[in-house]
C-alpha cells in the first residue's frame, strides 16, 4: 500500500509531485495554481479572518471525516460573523507512514466541502514528521471572509432577545464519543459536521436583525450561551424540553455521564434575534435542510433589574450607593438607550436608602450603616430616599465661596481675576443653590477637597437626572434680570421651582450692584490719575 | 399499553409538579432523608428538587460515591503501582483526578507514567494482549454495581490463561458504611432512599437489616427526578401510617432477590476484607471486597505488596469532606468550597466526581441553602 514518507514533507521532488498529483487535483484554482510563495489576494471590504486546528480520533467518522471538518469549521467560524467565506489556507502535518489513500479521501471530502460554499484554498504546506510525533495526521486552517453583515457580536444580547438553535444538539460529540477506541458503541448516530453558510446567507438576506451568532463547536451549546450572558451581562432563559436532542444522543450521554448540552457541534448555529423577527427567522431556517429541525429554545431576561429584585428580596433594607444606583445616573441620561433606572424602582416591599452623588461619600455609606446598627433603624429620609442629615440641605447652603455669592462677586469666565480670588461660580454653571449634598462640609477624600474647592462649579451629582438638567456650564437662569425689592438672602433659601427663578433673580440684583460698584471703582481711579 | 419513554416520561415537569404537590399535602412532619448514592445526589442537584419539595424535608447527602470514599493511602498504592515502566495501570473515569498525599494518576499520566482510562473493564483483555511483555494492574473501584464487571473480567481472564493480568480490587459495599453512620448517631436519619443500580445487583433484600436496626424506612428509588419524588412520597406514607420497611419504587430494575448470577461470580472469586479505610468515617468492619486467597496470583495487593505504601493518610486540614460524607455538613459549609476546591482543581474528593456533592453543588449552583447567586 502507497503510504506519505518523511521525503514528501521534505520540500523536494517527491513533494512537488504530492503537491502536484493530489492536492493541486483537488483544490485547483486560479490563485493556487501560480504557485508562489504567498497567495495575492483582492478583497475590498472588511473582511473576517480565523484560524483553527484540527486533532480528532478517530479521523473518519459517521457523517465526515477530519478534512471535511477542517473546512467546515473554519467557513463556519467566519459565517456566523456575518463573513461570506472566500479564501482558505490549509497546512498538513501528516504522520509517516500515513496511507495515502486515506489522505486522499481526506483532500477530497475537503475539496467537496468547499464546493457548497464556493470558498477556495489559495495557499498550503505539507509537513511529514517521525512516526508517533503526530497522531496520524493534523489539518490547519485559516481563513478570510468578506463581511456582509455588520455588528454581530457575542455582547450585543439585550432583553427579550430570542434564542434560537439550528437543529439537534451534540450529534458530532455523542458520534466521536460512540467511535472512540474503548468505547465503540454499535449506533446510527451521523456527525452533523455541515458548513453553515447557507443558512446564514438566507437570515441575512431574509432581513433578519441578528444580534449575536456563535457556532457551538467545543463546550456544545452551554458555553456558547454561557459566553454571550457573561459578554453581554444578561440571563438567558433556556427552557430544557424545547432544545432538540436525538434519542440515541440522549442515550449515549446517559451511558456515559455526559450532558448534550456541552457536547460538540460541527453544523450548528445559536442565533440572538431581536424578538420582533423570532417566528420569521424560525422560518426562514426551517426552509434550509440544515435548519430543518431549528427550534426556539429561550430568551434573554433583563439582566441586573431581577438579579437586584432576587437578591433584595429577604433583605431588610437596601442601601444604594452611587448616583447610579438611586437615579440611574449617567447610564441613564437622554436618550437612556439602556433603560436603566435606580434601585428604587426595580426593589417592592423593602425600604431602600438612596446614597446618591458620583461618588457616593464614604461618610454617608457608614453613617447610614451605623444608624442601623445603633438604633435597628433606618435614619430619617426625605421624599427622594436620601438621609436628611446628609441630604437635607444645599451645597450652597455651607458652600465656602457663599460670601462671595451673597457679596455679588462671580468668576465670569475660566481663569479671569474672579477665579483666581476663588469667587462664586454660580455664573459658570455650579448648581450649589440646587443641590443636596453634604458635600461642602464633608468634602471627598477624608476631608481634602471637593468640587468647589478646585475651582469647578457643582454638575448636581446627587439629585436625578444630573447630567441631563445640571451636567452643563452654564447657570440654569439668565442673569440680566431686574432686582427684587425683597433681600436676596431670603429669596434663594426657598425650595423648588422657587429657587430657580428667585436666585436667577438675586443674581440679577448682585450683577447690577456689581457694575455699579465697579463704575464707582472707575470713577475713582480717574479722579486719582 | 402506551410506550414508556425511559428518559423523557420520567424527566416530565408536569409529572414532577404534580407529586410535588401530593407530598405538599401529605407531610405533616420534618424529615431528614438520606439518599445514601451519589447519583442520587446529583439529580436532586440537577433538577432543583431542593427547592421544589416543602421545607419539611431535608435531604442528607450519603456515602455512595465510589470515587469520594476511596482513602488517599489507595490512591497512593495506585500511583506507586504505575511507577514500573513495565507496568500499565488501568482505572476508570473520574478516579484518575482524585488527589492522593502528594500527586493524582492524572498528574502521573502527564508525566509519561502508563495510566489507562477505560469505560468497559474488558478493555483490559485487549490492551493485555497487546502489551505481552507488560503487567496490566486493573484499579477497580466502585460499589456493588461494578463489582461483577471485575468478576467476570477475573472469569475472561482465567479462561484465556492471560499471565499478565493483576487486581486491585476496591469494591465497597453499600450496607455497612450506612450502618457505620446510624451507630455514630451524628447524624440523625430518619429515612433513606435506596440506590438504584446496586440494588439492581443485590435486591432490595440488602437493607432488611437496615429497617429492622435502626427503624427507617427505605425505599429503593431509580435516578430519575420521577423516581426520587415518588420515593420521597413512598417514605412520607410510610410514617403516616407507621410502616418501616423496605419498598421498592425502582420497580423497572430491581427485585427482591436482584441479579442471582452477578451475585454468583462476584462470591466465586471475591470475598469480604475484615475491614477497610473510608475516607472521612474510618476503618469499617466487613466494609469492602478483596480477592479470594485461591486466587492471590490475580491480586495485585499480594503479588506487588512490597511497594504497596500503606500508611493512613489524613485529608487536607480544611477538607471536610468526611462530615459531608457522613452527612453532618454541607458543602458549602466548607471553608474552601468553590474557592480554593473547585472540579477543575479539586482539594477533596467530593469535588471530584460528578456524584460527589460537592461537585454537584458546585456545578447545580445553590451555593448557599435558599440564595440563589
Amino acid at each position: 500500500m502507497k503510504s506519505i514518507l518523511l521525503s514528501h514533507g521534505g520540500g523536494g521532488e517527491e513533494t512537488q509531485k504530492l503537491i502536484k498529483e493530489l492536492f493541486f487535483k483537488y483544490f485547483s484554482n486560479d490563485i493556487l495554481d501560480k504557485m508562489e510563495d504567498s497567495a495575492v489576494l483582492d478583497v475590498n471590504s472588511k473582511i473576517a479572518f480565523t484560524t483553527d486546528s484540527f486533532t480528532i480520533s478517530p479521523i473518519f467518522f459517521n457523517g465526515g471525516d477530519i478534512g471535511k471538518l477542517s473546512i467546515a469549521g473554519t467557513i463556519n467560524d467566519l459565517s456566523v460573523m456575518g463573513a461570506k467565506p472566500l479564501y482558505l489556507s490549509c497546512s498538513f502535518i501528516i504522520e509517516e507512514g500515513f496511507p495515502f489513500s486515506d489522505l486522499e479521501k481526506i483532500v477530497k471530502s475537503m475539496a467537496e466541502e468547499l464546493k457548497k460554499t464556493g470558498a477556495k484554498i489559495v495557499t498550503g504546506d505539507t509537513k511529514v514528521v517521525p512516526k508517533g510525533s503526530v497522531d496520524k495526521i493534523f489539518i490547519n486552517t485559516s481563513g478570510i471572509g468578506k463581511i456582509i453583515y455588520e455588528g454581530i457580536s457575542s455582547h450585543n444580547l439585550s432583553e427579550e432577545d430570542v434564542i434560537i438553535i439550528s437543529g439537534t444538539v451534540g450529534d458530532h460529540g455523542a458520534c466521536i464519543m460512540a467511535q472512540r477506541e474503548g468505547i465503540e458503541i454499535q449506533t446510527d448516530i451521523h456527525s452533523d459536521c455541515a458548513s453553515v453558510w447557507s443558512l446564514v446567507e438566507d437570515l441575512i438576506r431574509a432581513n433578519i436583525k441578528i444580534k449575536a451568532m456563535r457556532d457551538p463547536t467545543r463546550g456544545g451549546l452551554s458555553a456558547v450561551l454561557n459566553e454571550c450572558a457573561e459578554n453581554s451581562n444578561v440571563e438567558i432563559e433556556i427552557l430544557e424540553d424545547k432544545i432538540p436532542v436525538k434519542s440515541q444522543v440522549q442515550g449515549i450521554c446517559e451511558l456515559l455521564g455526559l450532558e448534550p448540552y456541552t457536547l460538540a457541534n460541527e453544523g450548528r448555529i445559536v442565533v440572538a434575534v431581536a424578538k420582533e423577527d423570532a417566528e420569521k427567522g424560525l422560518n426562514v431556517m426551517k426552509k434550509n435542510p440544515l435548519g430543518k429541525e431549528a427550534q426556539i429554545i429561550g430568551k434573554v431576561l433583563s439582566s441586573g433589574r431581577k438579579r437586584v429584585k432576587r437578591l433584595a428580596k429577604d433583605a431588610k433594607a437596601v442601601i444604594a450607593v452611587g448616583a447610579c444606583a438611586s437615579f440611574g445616573g449617567v447610564p441613564a441620561a437622554y436618550p437612556n438607550p439602556t433603560g436603566a433606572v435606580g434601585v428604587m424602582d426595580v426593589v417592592s416591599g423593602v425600604p431602600v436608602v438612596n446614597i446618591p452623588a458620583c461618588p457616593a461619600n464614604p461618610v454617608n455609606i457608614v453613617g447610614v450603616i451605623m444608624h442601623y446598627i445603633l438604633t435597628g433603624s433606618l435614619p430619617e429620609l426625605d421624599s427622594l430616599k436620601r438621609p436628611k442629615f446628609a441630604f437635607g440641605y444645599r451645597i450652597h447652603d455651607n458652600c465656602e465661596r457663599r460670601a462671595h455669592f451673597d457679596a455679588g462677586e462671580f468668576v465670569e469666565e475660566w481663569g479671569d481675576q474672579g477665579a483666581k480670588n476663588n469667587f462664586c461660580l454660580y455664573k459658570m454653571g455650579c448648581k450649589g443653590p440646587f443641590t443636596f449634598n453634604n458635600c461642602s462640609i464633608v468634602r471627598y477624600n477624608d476631608g481634602t477637597n471637593w468640587p468647589i474647592g478646585v475651582g469647578r462649579g457643582c454638575i448636581g451629582c446627587s439629585e436625578p437626572d444630573f447630567w441631563d438638567k445640571y451636567a452643563t456650564e452654564r447657570p440654569l437662569a439668565a442673569s440680566n434680570i431686574k432686582p427684587p425689592f425683597a433681600g436676596v438672602e431670603s429669596s434663594v433659601d426657598r425650595i423648588g421651582l422657587t429657587i430657580l427663578t428667585a436666585t436667577a433673580i438675586g443674581i440679577g440684583a448682585h450683577a447690577v450692584m456689581s457694575v455699579l460698584a465697579g463704575k464707582k471703582e472707575n470713577i475713582k481711579d480717574d479722579k486719582e490719575e | 399499553m402506551e410506550k414508556i419513554d425511559f428518559i423523557k416520561d420520567f424527566r416530565d415537569s408536569k409529572k414532577i409538579l404534580a407529586i410535588a404537590k401530593l407530598i405538599d399535602k401529605e407531610v405533616n412532619r420534618p424529615l431528614k432523608i438520606m439518599e445514601v448514592c451519589g447519583g442520587h445526589t446529583h439529580t436532586i442537584m440537577k433538577y432543583g428538587l431542593k427547592q421544589l419539595l416543602p421545607k419539611e424535608i431535608e435531604f442528607i447527602h450519603g456515602p455512595g460515591c465510589p470515587v469520594c470514599v476511596m482513602p488517599k493511602e489507595r490512591i497512593d498504592q495506585a500511583i506507586a503501582l504505575c511507577q514500573d515502566d513495565k507496568n500499565i495501570l488501568v482505572t476508570l473515569g473520574d478516579m484518575i483526578r482524585v488527589p492522593g498525599s502528594e500527586s493524582s494518576l492524572a498528574k502521573e499520566r502527564a508525566k509519561g507514567k502508563n495510566v489507562k482510562v477505560v469505560y468497559s473493564p474488558y478493555d483490559i483483555l485487549k490492551i493485555a494482549k497487546e502489551n505481552p511483555a507488560k503487567n496490566i494492574i486493573y484499579f477497580a473501584i466502585g460499589f456493588e454495581t461494578t463489582t461483577p464487571m471485575t468478576a467476570s473480567l477475573i472469569e475472561k481472564v482465567l479462561e484465556y490463561g492471560l499471565k499478565n493480568v493483576f487486581f486491585h480490587i476496591n469494591h465497597v459495599l453499600v450496607p455497612p458504611p450506612i450502618k457505620a453512620i446510624m451507630k455514630s448517631k451524628e447524624a440523625k436519619i430518619d429515612a433513606f432512599i435506596g440506590p438504584s443500580h446496586v440494588s439492581v445487583i443485590t435486591g432490595a433484600k440488602i437493607y432488611q437489616e437496615i429497617v429492622d436496626l435502626y427503624d427507617t424506612p427505605v425505599v429503593v428509588a431509580g435516578f430519575e427526578p420521577l423516581d426520587i419524588m415518588e420515593g420521597i412520597l413512598r417514605i412520607i406514607k410510610q410514617f403516616k401510617k407507621d410502616r418501616r420497611e423496605v419498598e421498592i419504587q425502582y420497580t423497572r430494575a430491581v427485585n427482591w432477590e436482584g441479579n442471582k448470577k452477578a451475585q454468583d461470580l462476584i462470591n466465586k472469586y471475591m470475598e469480604k476484607r475484615n475491614s477497610f479505610r473510608w475516607r472521612g468515617i474510618g476503618d469499617i468492619p466487613y466494609s469492602a471486597l478483596k480477592i479470594k486467597d485461591e486466587f492471590s496470583f490475580l491480586d495485585a495487593e499480594y503479588i506487588f505488596k512490597d511497594v504497596l505504601p500503606d500508611k493512613p493518610i489524613d485529608d487536607h486540614k480544611l477538607c471536610i469532606c468526611g462530615d459531608i460524607l457522613k452527612g453532618i455538613a454541607k458543602p458549602y459549609e466548607c471553608k474552601v468550597f468553590g474557592k480554593a476546591c473547585t472540579p477543575q482543581n479539586p482539594l477533596g474528593a467530593c469535588m471530584v466526581s460528578s456524584e460527589g456533592a460537592c461537585a454537584a453543588y458546585y456545578k447545580y449552583g445553590n451555593v448557599k441553602e435558599g440564595v440563589e447567586i
